[in-house]
């Protein structure tokens, strides 16, 4: 299956099932969404429920919002996340602060999709990630789908979750084909446990797990060792019970994430690891992440601003070597 | 009744104020709204005003004064406002409560116990676990505690690594168990120290008894040598092949080995027989003009397919230096590739006759054993994709003749 | 106007100002802390508004103590609130500028200027679709109609024909700063003219208020799309408590102080015979029993649990799970 027909399949079949639910954005109805995620649904659910907007992201989320006051279900696209900053202030001073300054009296159940990340060569405004901004919000649920499985369990799970969700996609993965699992009682707060192993952990998210698992290996032939490997899925609330257990376990952790090092998601991860499980690290946890810069045009330098397979294999095998590995 | 009007609080960050100016004098009527002052916080200079209808009875503060917030700095009667005029005059000002009523100090706010999140809530209760001190990871710090190893002057010693790891700790503390030899041979047989009492000091010969009581295996890992050699022969197996036996009658030279011998007239007789010289390539055939004979080499345990090229051009003397090179030194790449046919000889152990699987791409080998007064054994394998058996038996007739005779030679 | 409306409209500002001179008195003793918006001077549009709009969601800026009250929020529980009481309306969470009640549909006190009008035209399409006519209202200030928020929202609302009326409180000043040094104009609702129906009224003027939000509910409940209020009225107080209002001449104060919205109506009901003169004295000793009661209800409350920090970050489903 297709990732984007994974989305797409769970917004048809949440929208079929519960009137309520509406999608808005731009591009998504008549056109068909600009990632062919919301394919078919204006056809089928009609303009009423498949909302086309301005290229307004303050508007779309503002609205989404009202529409969640009024008992309606919406799921706002945003283009990318790079966009979202023009909602920001919808989405943090509001979505995510209504429940708790109302005294409990608020409930916006409300899932904002957006795809991001480095893709080929869209520069410096297209190619962000910005999960470590939502992911700090106190009030929003933070999901990272890197698999159809996930993308389809997960986003049937956001709409149907009666807080406002971040729903990160990647722009790469929407034309991958990939497995897809049944799964029964899904869990979208769960990591997954990708590999496993014993001598070193490896935290991942989204595309990265794509790289990560390409670049294992080598690894695990170069230092004679066998890699764990989790994928977060969930941001926010982050799954420290799986990494816990892992941890203790390798006694090594590498986080390998697409944003930038410098206030990356990777630094909470790995903060809240040094905080809790300190006395059972066996070597300085390693933190693999994009470049502080903005993302080029120019190929080779994009990609020398992101973590590849290839440099996470020598980052790691070097990091291994001098920590006793 | 007595309204004390206090110094107002009149932004989020206002902790004192100062009394700019009073716009009421005492025994002035008030009403409600009416501004009675004027004050200045951190941000501007405000009015206040009263909340209550009344007299007012007493200012408590002088003009410039500072004081803290809610503090008293009036008080109104608020049931004089019928009799005015007269408490205007009968009540003048008499400087005295004024700088007796100090005004409060504004109650600290209450704090209250932090609320501390449940998860750091969590890590304050567990209590930090004893750590050895040294150059070490927190992990090998706490185990090192665990196990009272002294991880700071083992270093000083320099037994243990710098930074010192987990399994650098366990080691060492395997070390008070265990002799040197007997620790490694634990690791060799990967046995769980654990299997042991650790009571005492455990050397070789228990070890050993423990091998041979539960029959543990030695694990040896192959060779990348054996793992090559494994793949070629596992490739020659599935090649429809046959043989051919012969006898030959050989002629031996002074000096130069039989080795040697073989291949010259091997090379020699090729050079009659293209098929011999043939590469097998999808539905072609790539024929060289040379002879290239791939010869097995053994050294210890590993064994190679050394090529020795255009053996047609070279003496027998040359290729007897060759053949005697090869003991010694290590093969390149190129070496050990581009032969269309292979020589292995057993003879010098004494074998009589046996048969030899083909060299990756090579069209046959010939099998040599050993010399018995002038006449040697031979059994060729042939690849039947390349040729059938006339064209060997043909191949077979030159050679016989070849080794009989020596015109190359 | 039949004299049950204008004692009714008399009775609720006169609650609204009291209500207001008390919790700036109960501000300057401490009991009430942070920000704090007084709509003294206000309360026409507050009060008239709510009046002719009693159906419908509404979406206010965080100037709304007066909006509560009069939409039918009890004085005793937005008095708590702002003393950040447990009994207050948002637990003591919110505070002054955080008053939601959805029983009441609604939803006050965004403290976003202009934040709050995306989210109002969001549920007026809701009930578009959902087939309630009576829409949505959403009131803001002078200061919001420079925002994009505001553009955005004007242009969506009347592209998809929303049965919205925005409702801008114009009383020239963001704070302190003159709403004609940052408009070209004074007059907001030329703002809003090419979009929908838009008009300016007397915002002093508490029968001019529920006529022209009466006339703009009956339009939009006709299908016809948003419409567009500017009130003109005038604040008396500053911004906040920490603001003196200096930057105003006296002399303006003084022109709109004689234009005051309670003193007016009760000299016109009393000159036009539509209300006895007995019932101010009756509703003002009403208002003050009803202000003593709220602030004694306010003080005697006790202060939120501190596990009621943990509270309300995420729903019950989600608490369960998220840490």
């Amino acid at each position: 299956m297709l990732y984007r027909e994974a989305l797409n399949r769970a917004i048809d079949e949440m929208m079929a099932s519960d009137e309520s639910i509406v999608i808005l954005g731009e591009d998504v109805g008549r056109y068909g969404g600009s990632y062919r995620v919301s394919e078919g649904l204006f056809a089928k659910y009609g303009p009423k429920r498949v909302i086309d907007t301005p290229i307004a992201e303050l508007s779309i989320v503002g609205n989404a919002i009202g529409m969640a006051i009024a008992g309606l279900r919406p799921i706002a696209e945003i283009m990318t996340v790079n966009f979202s900053l023009l909602a920001m202030d919808q989405i943090v001073n509001h979505a995510a602060k209504f429940r708790y300054m109302s005294g409990g009296k608020m409930t916006i159940p409300l899932t904002i999709r957006m795809p991001g990340g480095v893709s080929r060569q869209l520069a410096a405004q297209h190619s962000e990630s910005y999960e470590t901004l939502y992911a700090a919000i106190p009030g929003l649920i933070v999901l990272a789908a890197s698999n159809a499985t996930y993308a389809y369990y997960g986003l049937k799970t956001a709409i149907a979750l009666n807080d406002p969700v971040i729903f990160l996609e990647h722009e790469l993965l929407y034309p991958m084909e990939m497995d897809f699992k049944e799964v029964k009682n899904f869990d979208p707060f769960k990591a997954e446990i990708v590999k496993e192993g014993k001598d070193l952990t490896i935290i991942t998210y989204l595309k990265m797990r794509y790289d990560v698992l390409e670049a294992v290996p080598k690894i695990e032939e170069e230092l004679g060792i066998s890699v764990e490997m989790i994928d977060l899925n969930s941001l926010r609330p982050l799954d420290m019970q799986t990494i816990a257990a892992s941890v203790q376990k390798t006694k090594r952790v590498v986080l390998v994430e697409e944003d930038h090092k410098t206030g990356g998601y990777g630094a909470e991860v790995i903060a809240k690891i040094s905080e809790e499980l300190f006395y059972s690290l066996d070597a300085p946890p390693l933190r693999i992440a994009g470049e502080d810069v903005p993302i080029p045009y120019n190929r080779s330098l994009e990609l020398a601003s992101i973590p590849t397979p290839d440099k996470i294999g020598q980052r790691i095998i070097q990091w291994g070597r001098k920590n006793g590995l | 009744m007595d309204y004390k009007i206090i110094m107002p609080v009149l932004s989020d960050t206002m902790d004192k104020g100062k009394l700019v100016r009073w716009r009421v004098h005492e025994g002035d009527v008030v009403h409600k709204g009416d501004v009675i002052a004027e004050v200045e916080s951190d941000k501007a200079i405000m009015e206040v005003q009263s909340f209550k209808d009344g007299v007012v009875k007493k200012l408590l503060v002088k003009e410039g004064e500072e004081v803290p917030v809610k503090a008293p700095i009036a008080i109104i009667d608020t049931e004089a406002k019928t009799a005015q005029t007269e408490t205007k005059i009968t009540q003048q000002p008499k400087e005295q409560s004024a700088s007796t009523e100090k005004p409060k100090t504004a109650p600290k706010e209450s704090t209250p116990a932090a609320a501390v999140p449940p998860v750091i809530e969590e890590l304050l209760k567990t209590p930090a676990p004893k750590l050895a001190e040294g150059d070490a990871t927190p992990a090998a710090k706490k185990r090192a505690a665990e196990l009272g190893i002294d991880i700071k002057s083992l270093q000083a010693e320099g037994k243990l690594p710098k930074p010192a790891h987990l399994r650098d700790i366990e080691t060492e503390a395997l070390r008070r168990y265990f002799t040197p030899k007997a620790l490694e041979l634990l690791q060799e047989y990967r046995i769980d120290p654990k299997e042991f009492n650790l009571d005492h000091k455990i050397g070789v010969e228990e070890v050993e008894n423990y091998i041979k009581e539960h029959d543990i295996p030695k694990i040896v890992a192959l060779s990348a040598n054996r793992i090559a050699v494994m793949k070629n022969v596992q490739n020659a197996a599935t090649k429809p092949v046959y043989f051919i036996f012969e006898e030959f009658d050989i002629k031996e030279y002074e000096g130069i080995k039989l080795t040697s011998v073989l291949i010259k007239k091997l090379a020699t007789a090729m050079q009659k027989h293209p098929l011999m010289r043939a590469k097998l390539e999808g539905t072609t055939l790539k024929i060289s003009p040379h002879s290239n004979i791939s010869v097995a080499v053994a050294k210890g345990d590993e064994l190679y397919m050394v090529v020795c090229k255009r053996a047609e051009e070279k003496s027998l003397q040359e290729i007897d230096t060759w053949v005697r090179g090869l003991k010694e030194r290590t093969f390149t790449a190129d070496e050990l590739t581009g032969s269309t046919f292979g020589i292995s000889n057993l003879g010098m152990f004494g074998v009589q006759r046996f048969s030899a699987m083909i060299n990756q791409s090579d069209v046959g080998i010939a099998a040599f054993g050993a010399l018995n007064e002038g006449k040697i054994s031979v059994t060729f394998t042939f690849d039947h994709r390349i040729l059938n058996g006339v064209d060997a038996a043909l191949f077979v007739r030159d050679a016989k003749e070849i080794f009989k005779g020596d015109e190359d030679v | 106007m039949h004299s049950g409306r204008i004692e009714k409209f008399y009775y609720l500002m006169k609650l609204g100002r009291e209500f207001e001179l008390a919790a700036k008195e109960q501000y300057m003793q401490g009991n009430i802390a942070g920000f704090l918006h007084l709509d003294i001077g206000q309360e026409a549009c507050s009060v008239g508004a709510m009046q002719a709009f009693d159906k419908g969601d509404v979406f206010t800026h965080y100037r709304e103590h007066v909006l509560a009250i009069a939409r039918g929020m009890d004085p005793k529980i937005v008095m708590a609130e702002l003393f950040g009481k447990v009994t207050g309306v948002s637990k003591g969470k919110g505070g002054s500028m955080h008053l939601f009640d959805p029983d009441l549909d609604f939803y006050g006190g965004d403290a976003i200027v202009a934040g709050h009008l995306p989210i109002a035209v969001g549920c007026a399409y809701a009930r578009k679709i959902q087939g309630e006519k009576a829409g949505v209202f959403a009131i803001f200030g002078d200061g919001a109609s420079n925002a994009g928020a505001f553009f955005e929202s004007i242009n969506i609302a009347a592209a998809w024909k929303l049965p919205l009326i925005f409702f801008c409180e114009n009383n020239y000043y963001a704070i302190g700063t003159r709403i004609g040094w940052v408009s070209p104009f004074e007059e907001l609702y030329h703002k809003a003219r090419n979009y929908m129906p838009a008009k300016r009224i007397d915002g002093m003027d508490v029968c001019a208020v529920y006529k022209a939000v009466t006339e703009a509910k009956e339009y939009i409940e006709n299908g016809l799309g948003p419409y567009f209020i500017e009130a003109e009225t005038y604040r008396y107080e500053g911004h906040s408590m920490s603001d003196n209002g200096k930057y105003r001449s006296e002399e303006e104060m003084e022109i709109f102080k004689s234009r005051d919205p309670i003193e007016n109506l009760k000299k016109h009901a009393i000159a036009e015979g539509l209300v006895a003169p007995e019932y101010f004295d009756e509703a003002d000793k009403k208002v003050q029993k009803v202000i003593e009661e709220a602030i004694a209800f306010a003080a005697d409350s006790p202060e939120p649990p501190l596990s009621e920090l943990y509270e309300d970050v995420y729903c019950k489903e989600c608490t369960n799970v998220i840490p």
